[in-house]
């Protein structure tokens, strides 16, 4: 009860601060701008509009950083269902079942649901983090290196349920994607791997490999499409979901919105894991999971709920322990300090009418969110009534100025057209891109995890058997990766028997 | 996860078949060097890590696998018959204009650093926007000019990416 008491006095604080509320609208519509560009995440927003905070008092300047923060998750799952473009990594999910609606001609339908999905997500993860704080945060902290290897296993097991009709060619790209996540430092030693004495392959920034594989390749498709009769004349109607829309989503968007606030917890697994999770899960739960990857309305609610539902919760550990649960995270981890604000249990304790008016700011800035969305759909789904001649151009001007903009460097052009040729081989032979995106987020996440535990237990591999939460997970994992299997050679078996 | 057990109806052509075996082979041969190129990675000296080459080996013999089972059911469904021998041959056209477009992005990838960014997105813009079937004398260089301007005006000036000027114009 506390807590509401001191939230609803937030609220006041909040509205009596005109400067504050304009600058959370300036933030969101800079979050959607951004988010909507590829290339551009939501943590490059943040650190581009941070130096503009400098000079504020703390709350709205932390209010705008939300805005951009919330705006730019959300957006990213626009372009996502309009063109397949994802403009952040966590719509890379949502992309795979929101395009496919989109290709129906219920474009429409997806991104309402994308945008009250998002809203819903975040506003309860903030309500998650004003009332749950200390006791998600405790339990997510008890996660060392053996459980969060065990997470990023059982995040990786999900390449076999994002594999489409063959699971040896979805494993196939899930271990490419592997082998390339091992390019760059070694996470132990720093020793260099496969960067054969090229400085930019030390780091390989996998925003341009995500780019390529799910940009370039579908425009590398196009170009060979014929061109003014394949207008893509998409009208964006029924953006406001239906009241049987909103019940046969609820569940879905509830489940995902809690898993994504707790993965959002656990430091180092953002908004992109909780939204293939979410994913999954949502394919576990589904009654008709066979409609996974072929525009299903579920997975784009589960995958929006879930990236989003992950906002508030990796700011859990960042406020009340000073552990960010994110790159955005540890970015505005930064920006608190700047404002003398420390993260830590203290925060709570010598600047709690701060913290809450902030927590208000945050739940403000999802309404406006949710308004601007909505509004701007229409506007932004105008792109799809350009011939292909001309958004096919854009599409990849986008692609090359994006990739560019990462890190100001060429070099990440190159990967982003190299994986772009290879995404339309892929593509072709239908060996789905997914995977690959999945593994370079995990991977590094795994191996440095894994190493990490071992030195910790001194070179004994007990703690992949002797912690409860790890097993659990590798459980959950060896489930997830050899049921699809299973269920395909089963399915393969019977179809053989039909046909003698 | 019953969708994993979605078998394909249609047949897959017998020249995709082949494809998919040189894809394989290709896999294996891109395993077996990065097994090999790890095995030249020298232990961090730590006796209780596994070292550098450990992970890039197993995600390698892993995909070695894999790429063989990939094999195995193409040889048994070709063994088998089941192929569409009667698959449409590739058009030309299409070809042609995809891999002119791959080269042209190519292109104005390797030039931009010469040519800067508005000079080299503005022809590339112009190219294939033509190599797609809009050559207005009028409508093709103002769109792209639009969209060069545009996505300038949102990266340079908004954003403060130094979009590159080139080498020609600095």
């Amino acid at each position: 009860m506390e807590q509401l008491t001191m939230l609803l006095s937030g609220f006041a604080t909040l509205f009596q601060d005109p400067w504050t509320l304009i600058l959370a609208v300036f933030g969101v519509a800079v979050g959607i701008v951004i988010g909507a560009l590829p290339g551009l995440t939501a943590t490059m927003g943040v650190a581009i509009i941070l130096p503009f905070t400098f000079g504020m008092a703390a709350v709205p300047g932390l209010t705008m950083i939300c805005g951009v923060y919330f705006g730019g998750v959300y957006a990213g799952a626009v372009t996502a269902i309009l063109l397949r473009i994802p403009g952040t990594p966590a719509a890379a999910a949502t992309a795979i079942d929101g395009y496919e609606l989109t290709k129906k001609g219920e474009g429409g339908k997806a991104l309402g649901v994308a945008t009250f999905s998002s809203f819903t997500g975040g506003f309860i993860s903030i309500l998650m983090l004003v009332f749950l704080s200390p006791i998600l945060a405790s339990f997510a902290l008890k996660f060392s290196a053996a459980e969060t290897f065990a997470l990023a296993v059982f995040g990786l097991s999900i390449i076999a349920s994002i594999s489409g009709s063959n699971p040896i060619k979805g494993l196939m790209a899930g271990f490419l994607g592997l082998i390339i996540a091992t390019i760059g430092l070694d996470p132990m030693g720093g020793f260099p791997r496969f960067t054969w004495g090229i400085p930019d392959l030390m780091q390989v920034p996998f925003i341009p490999v995500m780019i390529g594989l799910f940009a370039a390749s579908e425009a590398f498709k196009t170009i060979g499409e014929s061109d003014i009769a394949a207008k893509t004349a998409v009208a964006l109607k029924n953006i406001i979901p239906t009241r049987e829309t909103f019940r046969h989503i609820a569940g879905t968007v509830l489940r995902s919105t809690f898993l994504g606030a707790f993965i959002g917890c656990v430091p180092g697994a953002g908004a992109d894991i909780a939204a293939f999770v979410a994913y999954n899960e949502a394919k576990r739960f589904s009654k008709h999971p066979e409609n996974f990857g072929k525009g299903e309305v579920l997975a784009v609610a589960a995958c929006e709920s879930g990236a989003n539902g992950c906002t508030g919760g990796a700011m859990l550990p960042m406020l009340t322990l000073g552990v960010p649960g994110d790159a955005v995270t540890a970015v505005m981890l930064g920006a608190l300090t700047i404002q003398g604000m420390q993260p830590g249990p203290l925060l709570f304790r010598d600047h709690a009418d701060k913290v809450f008016t902030l927590f208000a700011g945050m739940l403000f800035c999802y309404v406006i969110m949710l308004a601007m969305g909505l509004g701007s759909l229409r506007f932004i789904g105008k792109l799809l009534q350009m011939p292909k001649s001309v958004l096919t151009p854009l599409i990849l001007a986008l692609s090359i100025v994006g990739s560019y903009a990462i890190n100001n460097n060429t070099f990440d052009i190159g990967i982003m057209l190299v994986s772009g040729v290879i995404g339309y081989v892929m593509q072709k032979y239908d060996f789905p891109p997914s995977p690959v995106v999945l593994a370079l987020i995990m991977g590094p996440m795994a191996e440095s995890n894994f190493r990490r535990a071992l030195t910790m237990t001194g070179g004994s591999y007990d703690f992949l058997w002797t912690r409860p939460i790890t097993v659990g997970f590798l459980l959950l994992a060896a489930a997830s990766l050899l049921l699809p299997v299973v269920r395909y050679l089963l399915a393969r078996r019977r179809s053989r028997a039909a046909a003698a | 996860m019953e969708q994993a057990a979605e078998i394909p109806t249609k047949k897959t052509p017998y020249r995709d078949r082949l494809i998919e075996l040189a894809i394989a082979v290709l896999l294996i041969c891109f395993a077996a060097g990065v097994i090999y190129v790890a095995q030249g990675y020298s232990d961090n000296g730590m006796s209780t890590d596994v070292g550098p080459a450990r992970f890039p080996t197993v995600y390698g013999l892993v995909l070695i696998a894999l790429s063989i089972a990939l094999i195995v059911q193409n040889v048994t469904a070709l063994n088998r018959g089941d192929v569409d021998r009667e698959a449409p041959p590739i058009s030309t056209h299409r070809v042609f204009l995809i891999t002119t477009g791959i080269v042209l992005t190519f292109a104005q990838y390797w030039s931009m650093p010469y040519l800067g960014y508005l000079t080299s997105m503005f022809l590339y813009l112009c190219l294939l926007a033509a190599l797609m079937g809009l050559r207005h004398v009028l409508l093709n260089p103002l769109i792209s000019a639009v969209f060069t301007g545009l996505i300038y005006f949102c990266f340079y000036t908004l954003l403060n990416v130094p979009l590159p000027v080139g080498e020609l114009f600095e």
